[in-house]
């Protein structure tokens, strides 16, 4: 397994947040984190990116402790797309996602061919090649959000992990992603991982769950053994009916 | 095209710099004195004692502010950030002065500037957020300005307040305060113009790290980019740029706030881009509004970097005016 948290503990100026967590994700699976606001989904995934240090235990990436390998080659081979990220102002779709090309060119930053490749397929996978040109300040919020999801993809790394990337999204465009994010599984044999907060569609569209409560794994698993009712009543302290989906047999959560 | 023509501004700039002012030279005895010196002509010794040691003056302080202004608001994302206005390039003056009036020393002084432009350049990174690596963290814009301006404005007052306490020439005065090129001859041109230069390089080797923290210090880390090294790469930078520009022409300000919206407009969206139109731009603006100076009311001359602050201050006005909501330039 390529990327693994062993005994972290995570904290902000001392107050810690995570705690003695042990995970491995597993490598080409499409992964879904769900948990209630504030149990520290985001600082799990920041964690696993090496944005932040643990304060105890290590993350591996291919069995070498994450912080003693080069910025570089963690970019190349793990992408992330934060909860809330900054788009520079004036800048188009398009520069935006060559942005994601840094991990990959030179020193003086020449452009190449596989970067022109990586950034049209980027474009095409989203759907926003009318867009390429559009200033990011000129687009909705769900345009908006597909940018920053192409931006992720140009950067090419075999795994994805992304901090709800459906924010912002109506429900079709939130399938369309969940859907690309299969594909991008499917057919390129990328890890992908996402914070989701819809349980319906973290079931539906994900091999594997985690579900996180007060900075601990709760539970982990296939969807339809992960989400229960007493994981949820646990995790959420939400009362809910767990019934299976009519089209996907998955469990599909009825609050109460 | 358009980079065609402020390379041409630049050219004319140069051109009108070395031979406009009190003593007219022609074309024909600018190329003559610097490849057949005479030294009793008078054009000549004017060319070479004068006007070639402010031209170079000239592109030292133009490329220095210029580039600076260009990193200072890429790394605080803050497009008022610039040397002048926020206390960068007041805090190498008051180094220098600081040294001369102060400690009594003389040449060695200049080399004051750089740790004076370090520290007060590492003020503002705090204030921008710089240290603080996590999102949301650093000071607003306006907080980052005002705390900028208060800066610049108290070591303003310590300059002429060391520099009146003396009560010598008022061009000490105006070099210190404002900025100026007169005497161009008697600043260590050399020595800064490598400084600026070695600024440059570093300027643009951190053109590609600053393009990534634009998007936020996590999407820049998650790209690669060492965030710690970029800034403290663009400090450096920053004090050497600014550094050299105060050693020679003084504190002159606005020159960094214009040119890099300016360069903007023209270049396309990425630093290095932006980088590589103010490096001729800045000079270009600046011989200008020195020429303009020396020719606006003869034989007397207005220092440029009174010139240059209204140079600057009507170039950016025009530029707000354009300016949408929510639009850098
Ligand atoms: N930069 C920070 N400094 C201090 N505390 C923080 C910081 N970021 C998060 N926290 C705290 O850490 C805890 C976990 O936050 P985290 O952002 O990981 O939660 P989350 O599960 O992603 O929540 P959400 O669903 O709302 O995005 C929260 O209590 C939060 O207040
Ligand atoms: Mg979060």
């Amino acid at each position: 397994m390529r990327l693994q948290a062993k005994g972290i503990d995570v904290a902000y100026d001392g107050r810690r947040v995570i705690e003695g967590l042990d995970l491995t994700i597993p490598d080409g699976k499409v992964t879904a984190i769900i948990g209630p606001n504030g149990c520290g989904k985001s600082t799990l995934l920041k964690t696993l990116a090496r944005l932040i240090r643990p304060t105890k235990g290590q993350v591996l990436l291919d069995g070498q402790d994450i912080h003693a390998a080069h910025t570089r080659d963690v970019a190349r081979k793990l992408g992330l797309l934060p909860q809330s990220p900054l788009a520079p102002e004036g800048i188009t779709v398009a520069d935006l996602i060559a942005r994601g090309r840094a991990p990959w060119r030179s020193l003086l930053g020449r452009w190449s061919p596989a970067d022109t490749a990586a950034r049209d397929a980027a474009l095409a996978a989203t759907a926003l090649e009318d867009l390429a040109d559009r200033p990011i300040a000129a687009l909705s919020g769900g345009q908006r959000q597909r940018a920053w999801i192409a931006m992720a993809l140009a950067q090419d790394t075999p795994i994805l992990l992304l901090d709800e990337p459906t924010t912002y999204l109506d429900l079709p465009h939130q399938v369309d992603l969940l859907r690309l994010l299969g594909r991008l599984n499917r057919e390129q044999g990328r890890t992908v991982v996402s914070v989701l907060h819809d349980l319906g569609l973290a079931a539906r569209f994900s091999d594997h769950v985690i579900v996180m409560s007060g900075g601990k794994v709760l539970a982990e698993g296939p969807p339809s053994e992960v989400i229960t009712a007493s994981t949820l009543a646990t995790a959420f302290g939400l009362e809910a009916v767990v019934i299976p989906d009519p089209i996907a047999n998955t469990p599909l959560v009825v609050p109460v | 095209m358009k980079v065609a023509l402020v390379i041409a501004a630049l050219v004319a700039g140069v051109v009108m710099s070395l031979s406009l002012g009190a003593r007219p030279v022609p074309l024909a005895d600018i190329r003559a004195a610097v490849t057949a010196f005479d030294p009793s002509d008078p054009n000549h010794l004017v060319i070479r004692d004068l006007r070639l040691p402010r031209l170079c003056a000239a592109l030292i302080a133009g490329v220095g502010l210029a580039l600076a202004g260009v990193l200072m608001q890429a790394v605080t994302r803050n497009p008022l950030a610039e040397p002048g206005i926020l206390g960068v390039n007041a805090g190498a003056g008051f180094a220098v002065v600081l040294g001369v009036y102060a400690l009594g020393l003389s040449g060695a002084a200049s080399w004051l500037a750089f740790p004076g432009a370090a520290l007060a350049a590492a003020a503002v990174f705090l204030l921008g957020g710089g240290a603080r690596a996590g999102s949301g963290g650093g000071a607003t814009p306006a907080r980052l300005a005002l705390a900028g301006i208060a800066l610049n404005a108290l070591l303003i007052s310590l300059i002429s307040a060391l520099v009146l306490m003396r009560a010598e020439a008022l061009d000490v005065y105006r070099f210190w305060i404002v900025g100026s090129l007169a005497e161009a001859q008697m600043r260590p041109l050399l020595p800064m113009a490598i400084t600026v230069l070695v600024g440059v390089v570093l300027a643009f080797a951190s053109a590609p790290g600053l393009d990534a923290l634009a998007l936020g210090d996590e999407a820049a880390r998650g790209l690669g980019t060492r965030t710690g090294l970029v800034r403290a790469t663009v400090l450096l930078a920053v004090t050497l740029l600014c550094g050299g520009a105060v050693v020679v022409a003084g504190p002159i300000a606005f020159l960094g706030l214009a040119v890099p919206h300016l360069a903007r407009m023209i270049a396309s969206r990425s630093v290095v881009s932006t980088l590589a139109v103010a490096l001729p731009l800045g000079p270009a603006i600046l011989l200008a509004a020195d020429v303009f100076g020396r020719v606006v009311m003869p034989p007397a001359e207005l220092r440029v970097g009174t010139t240059a602050a209204a140079l600057g201050g009507i170039i950016f006005i025009l530029i707000a005016r354009r300016m949408r909501p929510g639009e850098v330039t």
